[in-house]
């Protein structure tokens, strides 16, 4: 009797995925968990130590550091995943075009991808978010801009290995269109390792966010953000270590759970396919 | 009476391929044709251009000149839509493959009649079931990856997938060069008992001639783009004209030349 396809999901992998939904349970419910108001200042509690009622303490400017990082997580995490998407969806598409088609469609296509991956992607970055201004969706805007081309890249060698198999032709003997063999038999098989390389870019973003709120470029004040956290507690380096560690942490957490996610679920994907 | 119509007529096939400066001629001039019910054998050694030929009758390669005509119709680009598609299916050379590998067996099975809308969604997956079981595949298999099969059982799949079709050509481009021999006898069984019980018409291309035998009733030999000989399979195993073929004939078995055109060996 043949064996069953089916394989067990390593436990790694759920425990992971239990604290990505706690990750995302805590900056959807922000409001809730938050035990202050995140933007309020209050000047008698500045660099207040941590105590029963501030947990991490307040910032320079009096704000409780628990609610600002319970809200900043709702920026890092929620525009990373925006990024991540919204990347992916275009870089795929324009990929797989790229490779399924070939010829002139492929030669101008991946031109525009090796233009585009030539630009040092922070410096570019910097200077899209520069000239659009501070703001969240300039920051995010600018981070598309750069980081398609990746994923346009990726999908695009991914189809040109499918592109040739057999059963794309069979698939074409059979009557299916371009579009319904790219739909239905190139992008199936091209998702797995996307959904991997999304899974892993999202902890790059959450850095690359934070880099340029710490650089001044991402959130408007008094948002939260932990870029922006690390930015205000710069000054205090010397003083109090504590205003740029917490976000620090959180920053460096969210991104090793998003890596090691990453991680696990190329394994599971892979043992699938 | 009138005069019966080949079901594929091809008539001054070309194909060249060009790489940079260097031009190579695949397909030169080539003609023949099927009767429906017959099977055609296309042999000849790598290279020679028989794939290239049958992806040309398959609408996976244009050709540079030339006419095919399928049914009485000539499929021009144009023409070379779903109507013909349907009627027209090809089993290849690497069974595994062939399939889509997220697909189960029943889905891959599934996938061309699907696609052609042949059948209404809940019959379409009972005559896939009957289709699988015709081919000689276990129902326990259906909902196994089709890749997980072996090479056996997926090129079975894959004539159930053409069959689903209700096709009145198959093309079967070296459908039995990747299983070993034991297989290949199994493969061309089936094949034959497709030709007796619907009489279906195949092209089979191959470059083993001694196999090519058990099954074709005509035999074309191709040699650097040029059929060189076309004739009965018996007339062209035991009277071949050209030396080509008296040479391929020379690297087959003396005692297998002559089991071969006794039919009842498989």
């Amino acid at each position: 009797m043949k064996k069953s396809h089916k394989k067990k999901i390593p436990k790694s992998f759920l425990i992971l995925c239990i604290l990505i939904v706690l990750l995302l349970g805590t900056a959807i419910f922000a409001p809730l968990l938050a035990p202050h108001d995140p933007n309020k200042t209050e000047l008698s509690l500045s660099l207040l130590k941590p105590c029963k009622e501030y947990p991490l303490g307040c910032d320079a400017m009096g704000r409780c550091m628990l609610s600002r990082i319970l809200y900043g997580a709702r920026v890092s995490i929620f525009s990373s995943l925006a990024i991540v998407f919204i990347v992916s969806f275009i870089g795929t598409l324009i990929g797989v075009f790229s490779g399924y088609f070939g010829g002139i469609t492929d030669k101008i296509l991946s031109k525009c991808i090796s233009i585009m991956q030539a630009f040092p992607k922070m410096i570019l970055a910097i200077a899209i978010a520069g000239v659009m201004g501070i703001g969240i969706e300039n920051t995010i805007f600018a981070l598309c801009i750069v980081e398609w081309a990746e994923y346009a890249r990726l999908s695009r060698s991914l189809t040109m290995g499918i592109r040739n198999q057999t059963f794309i032709k069979a698939a074409r003997v059979c009557g299916e269109s371009h579009f319904s063999i790219i739909i239905r038999q190139i992008i199936p098989n091209v998702i797995p390792t996307l959904i991997v390389n999304a899974s892993l870019g999202i902890a790059s973003m959450i850095m690359e966010v934070a880099a340029l709120s710490y650089l001044g470029l991402g959130v408007r004040s008094p948002m939260a953000e932990w870029g922006a956290m690390m930015n205000a507690g710069r000054n205090y380096l010397q003083t109090d270590t504590r205003l740029v560690i917490i976000p620090g942490a959180a920053i460096f957490l969210t991104a090793v759970i998003f890596n090691l996610f990453g991680d696990k679920l190329r394994d599971v994907l892979d043992g699938r396919v | 009476m009138p005069k019966k119509i080949p079901l594929l007529t091809v008539n001054h096939l070309q194909k060249t391929f060009r790489e940079g400066k260097k031009e190579r001629r695949a397909v030169d001039d080539i003609s023949f044709s099927i009767e429906e019910g017959e099977c055609l054998g296309l042999i000849g050694e790598s290279g020679c251009g028989k794939s290239t030929t049958v992806n040309m009758i398959a609408r996976l390669l244009k050709e540079d000149a030339g006419e095919i005509y399928f049914n009485g119709k000539k499929m021009t680009q144009g023409h070379r839509l779903r109507p013909v598609g349907r009627e027209l299916q090809m089993v290849f050379q690497n069974p595994k493959d062939s399939f889509n590998p997220r697909y189960t067996l029943l889905e891959g099975v599934m996938e061309g009649a699907r696609h052609y809308r042949i059948y209404e969604k809940k019959e379409l997956k009972a005559a896939a079931k009957k289709m699988i079981g015709y081919v000689g595949l276990k129902e326990s298999l259906l909902d196994m990856p089709v890749r997980s099969l072996s090479g056996g059982e997926c090129q079975r799949a894959a004539i159930a997938r053409a069959l689903l079709c209700s096709p009145k050509l198959m093309i079967c481009d070296e459908a039995t060069s990747a299983l070993d021999v034991s297989v290949q006898a199994q493969i061309i069984h089936l094949m034959r008992r497709l030709k007796k019980e619907k009489q279906m018409t195949f092209l089979f291309i191959s470059h083993d001639l001694a196999l090519s035998a058990t099954i074709c009733d005509k035999i074309a030999v191709m040699k650097k783009g040029k059929i060189v000989e076309c004739g009965s399979a018996e007339e062209v195993l035991h009277h071949p004209r050209d030396p080509y073929t008296q040479l391929l004939l020379k690297s087959v078995l003396y005692a297998e030349v002559n089991s071969i055109t006794d039919r009842s060996v498989l």
